[in-house]
């Protein structure tokens, strides 16, 4: 409950940035949103980066209180009729639905990758009210850029303790600012266009992102993955721009900021955010007629300075985070090592030649042709009919190309129905962002054939993972960009059809490829039942240690996810040794790795720990170098105890989690917490 | 009916009455489909058609238990996948398909979280094994029950998987088929259905604002020929 009103209280701060952005600077009700959460972004993450997040905290909060009492003031300078647009009441219900949702449901992280970092790095940063980067502690990925972190910071911001369900409800909360911008120009009289345009966007996250009908709960809108909001913020950037007819500075400086939003999400935002910089300097230098004045500077300087102002902002966040990474973690960014240990621009350069025919090589070869072929034949998307064995199936399989022809559509049909201004717009913008899409296709192929090592790269490994964030941002811009085509066309019109037959096209697909108790929606308590057992696991072994604890943790699942789960339980309370990131890997003929070790060991010890076979002795020598006071039993098997029950007190036959290190100093033992009758 | 008409023509012009109606028409229909699922099996159970059965715990020829140890009332799990196959010729002689709308399970002295007490179920009759599409998950309706809604059609195979660990322990008191449910159940909202209630009238409105626009639209259209068509005339006798 506490949670709860402290995200109201937060969302509530959000809402009167917003209304003060419209008052004061014009812009949209529905596309302040965008505007204030993507300033939210750039502004925790430059000052986290300078050691100053907890001041942004203070002072954001200050903004708010100050934009309210402003507002509160300029009541009257209040138009509700242009507050209440249907993007921003979309926009408001929506969130606030969805923090009922989770506040009641209360979801936690159960991807991988969230306890390698995207659910781990907020943990770090609400705990320590600093960048994580500046308190790496045991986490393996310290290096990725900070937007989205930051995003889910403002949330925690208030409440002392970490919330996992908020990082979630930030995440949804910036979906629903991309889609209320992408038809902000809609009016309340044009509700029947905002009504399918927002079904239709608010389903994009599963169209571009589902492509089976699945057996398990689909994680999407409670997922802290980067992708899906990589895809939006790529959109959005766009969606700010094109979406008001009107180009004020307002508007350049939401783009502006969106752009930068953008390159901080992710590390590969910031191909993404050049492109779409490119597509709105294009629009701005020769397509705007009116006059977009840059501070003072009018006519042609003011959109000179605004252009170069696009590609300088996320040029800068790029380098600022580099500086960041190499003051305070001492790594250089450009240096991508991979597979053949090459800089980032020389990736780009070698791939252009290779890509012309200049030395090129078989791995790039056969690379590029898997890439050509997984473009129509890869199903990506729930855009498929059929199976896969019939004509319909593998004509409309819910590859790239269909996306690209359903999105290349929609351009065509808000061209046609657009004025002729409108019209000139959208072509170019269609030739641009396809032309765009075909720029970032073949960098990703460039990633495969240069930076991912082994099979991963010949198998175009997490394919989808790297190609529909560009579907996704593209679909919402189609999206928007019929919205804007729509807005003064008559109500009867094929316009308005076509736009209630996507519609009715998306929701027919999505209620064939997902049920409602396979998602966000409705999905079973069920799901959660292993992880809130390590939860509970984890939280009774912490009432037998201190923060001066040092556990190793013993876990035989393959992989080595559990390693993450239990270091994100265990942390801040107590360190989780790496204990070489676990796996059934666990005999006494087993060489431990020498990049596994602790990062204080000395090179003497990382060479004897790395070359002597893993005997009870050597265990017992490496907790005793390592400072371990404890060990945390997860899984194991009965190799195990034939090998190393000798040094468990019980025998390993009570059932204990967590075992005390008695180091006698001839001969360590370890005695179940709590003593030898307490079971786990 | 001239009363209808008189209220759609009045809504014609006007969204908010518009929407107003559709949010009307969805509730009232949500309400008299749950009177008629009232009626309905109300009906059924008079005629025989669904009956209550209520099946003991410690029955050994109820169910054909997969990874799953009997002992009276008491059951372990041996597996991650432990499986209860209904004999239906326990509820259906003949072994003709029958209706079983609702499972419940009556579950006590649990040594852990079950985790996924799931519900399988075979729709057809040449469904030769149970998928996964095909099952519903159990709704908590007290500390020891556990209900499941199944499809208001026949059922040709019904399997209970009591849970998802090996080494789960519990003792089922009883498994009642199709217990009646009471009003005040069927009538509290699902999830899904808040969600269909925001989004389906708003949708239904603007999908009749279109077919009411396009046919204004053709209406002034055949109008325009019309007047064209009846000033040539006159031009035509003035010549």
């Amino acid at each position: 409950m506490i949670a709860f009103l402290e995200i109201l209280i937060t969302f509530a701060a959000l809402l009167a940035l917003c209304l003060f952005v419209h008052v004061k600077t014009g812009v949209s009700s529905g596309a302040a949103p965008l505007f204030v959460l993507c300033g939210t972004m750039v502004w925790y993450s430059v000052l986290g980066s300078v050691h100053l997040l907890l001041p942004a905290g203070i002072l954001w909060f200050f903004a708010a209180l100050a934009a309210a009492v402003w507002l509160w003031l300029h009541r009257k300078a209040l138009v509700l009729r242009d507050v209440f647009s249907p993007a921003f009441v979309y926009f408001v219900l929506a969130s606030l639905a969805v923090c009922v949702l989770f506040a009641v449901r209360k979801p936690i992280f159960s991807e991988w990758d969230e306890f390698s970092f995207w659910g781990i790095a907020p943990k770090v940063v609400k705990t320590e009210n600093q960048l994580y980067t500046y308190h790496p502690g045991g986490m393996r990925a310290t290096t990725f850029v900070p937007g989205l972190i930051m995003l889910d910071y403002a949330f925690q911001f208030l409440g002392a303790a970490f919330v996992p369900w908020k990082v979630y409800a930030a995440y949804d909360m910036l979906y629903f600012a991309v889609f209320a911008a992408a038809f902000s120009m809609l009016r309340r009289r044009q509700w029947y266009l905002a009504v399918p345009a927002a079904t239709v966007l608010t389903l994009t996250p599963f169209l571009m992102t589902v492509y089976y009908r699945d057996i398990y709960v689909r994680t999407v809108y409670m997922n802290a993955y980067a992708d899906i909001p990589l895809g939006l913020l790529f959109g959005a950037e766009m969606v700010l721009y094109f979406a008001p007819r009107k180009k004020t500075p307002a508007v350049l400086l939401g783009t502006l900021l969106t752009v930068t939003a953008t390159c901080i999400a992710k590390d590969t935002g910031f191909a993404l955010c050049l492109i779409a910089a490119a597509i709105v300097c294009f629009d701005l230098l020769f397509l705007e007629k009116e006059d977009v004045p840059f501070f003072r500077l009018k006519g042609l300087w003011g959109r000179l300075c605004w252009c170069a102002a696009l590609a300088a902002a996320p040029v800068a966040a790029f380098l600022g985070w580099a500086a960041h990474m190499s003051a305070v973690l001492g790594m250089n960014r450009f240096d991508i090592g991979g597979a053949e240990n090459m800089g980032m621009a020389q990736m780009v350069v070698t791939g252009l030649r290779e890509l012309a025919g200049i030395g090129r090589t078989e791995k790039f070869t056969q690379i590029m042709q898997s890439m050509r072929q997984a473009l129509y034949a890869a199903r990506v998307t729930m855009f498929s009919l059929g199976g896969q064995e019939t004509r319909l199936g593998k004509l409309l399989n819910g590859s790239g190309a269909i996306v690209i022809t359903l999105i290349l559509t929609v351009f065509l049909a808000a061209f046609l129905l657009g004025d002729k201004r409108m019209r000139i717009r959208t072509a170019w913008v269609t030739l641009w962002s396809t032309l765009g899409f075909a720029a970032y296709y073949i960098f990703i192929g460039f990633t495969y054939v240069y930076v991912f090592k082994g099979d991963f790269g010949y198998a175009l490994g997490d394919y989808n993972r790297y190609i529909y964030p560009y579907y996704i941002g593209w679909f919402v811009l189609a999206v928007s960009m019929l919205c804007a085509s729509l807005k003064n066309s008559a109500p009867g019109g094929l316009g308005a059809l076509f736009l209630l037959a996507l519609c009715g096209g998306c929701l027919w697909r999505a209620d064939a490829f997902v049920q409602p108790q396979l998602c966000v929606l409705d999905y079973p308590d069920s799901f959660y039942t292993e992880r809130r057992e390590q939860e509970a696991f984890a939280a009774g072994a912490k009432q037998y240690l201190t923060g001066d604890d040092r556990i190793f943790l013993v876990s035989f699942a393959p992989f080595g996810l559990e390693w993450f789960q239990y270091y994100y339980e265990f942390y801040p309370d107590v360190f989780v040794d790496y204990s070489f990131g676990c796996g059934p890997e666990f005999t006494p003929e087993t060489i431990r790795r020498a990049e596994a070790m602790p990062d204080f060991f000395t090179e003497e010890q990382v060479t004897y720990f790395s070359t002597q076979p893993f005997t009870g002795e050597v265990w017992c020598e490496y907790l005793r170098a390592s400072g371990c006071t404890a060990i945390f039993m997860d899984q194991w098997d009965a190799g195990f105890v034939q090998n190393y029950g000798y040094l468990f007190s019980d025998g390993l036959q009570s059932g204990a989690k967590l075992y005390r290190i008695e180091d006698g100093g001839a001969q360590m033992r370890f005695v179940p917490a709590g003593g030898e009758g307490a079971a786990s | 009916m001239k009363r209808l008409w008189k209220l759609l023509a009045s809504v014609r012009g006007n969204g908010k009455r518009l929407i107003a109606l559709c949010y009307a028409v969805f509730l009232a229909g949500s309400l008299v489909s749950v009177l008629f699922g009232v009626a309905e099996d109300g009906v059924r159970r008079l005629a025989g058609d669904v009956q209550t059965i209520e099946i003991m715990g410690d029955r050994t020829d109820a169910f054909s238990l997969r990874d799953l140890e009997q002992d009276g009332m008491w059951y372990t799990a041996l597996s991650v996948d432990p499986r209860m196959d209904l004999d239906l010729s326990l509820v259906s002689p003949g072994g003709a398909p029958v209706y079983v709308r609702r499972v419940t399970l009556y579950i006590e002295d649990l040594n852990m979280d079950p985790g996924e007490i799931c519900v399988f179920y075979k729709m057809r009759p040449n469904m030769e094994e149970y998928d996964a599409i095909y099952r519903v998950w159990a709704h908590r309706d007290a500390q020891n029950v556990y209900s499941f809604t199944l499809p208001r059609c026949k059922m040709y195979g019904i399997r209970i998987d009591p849970g998802m660990f090996a080494g789960l322990h519990f003792r089922l008191e009883r498994v009642v088929l199709n217990e009646p449910r009471s009003l005040s159940d069927r009538l509290t909202p699902t999830r899904p259905y808040l969600l269909a209630l925001a989004v389906v009238p708003l949708l239904a409105a603007s999908v009749l604002h279109w077919v009411f626009c396009a046919w204004d639209l053709l209406a002034e259209k055949r109008r325009g020929k019309r007047e064209q068509a009846a000033s040539h005339q006159e031009k035509g006798r003035e010549k």
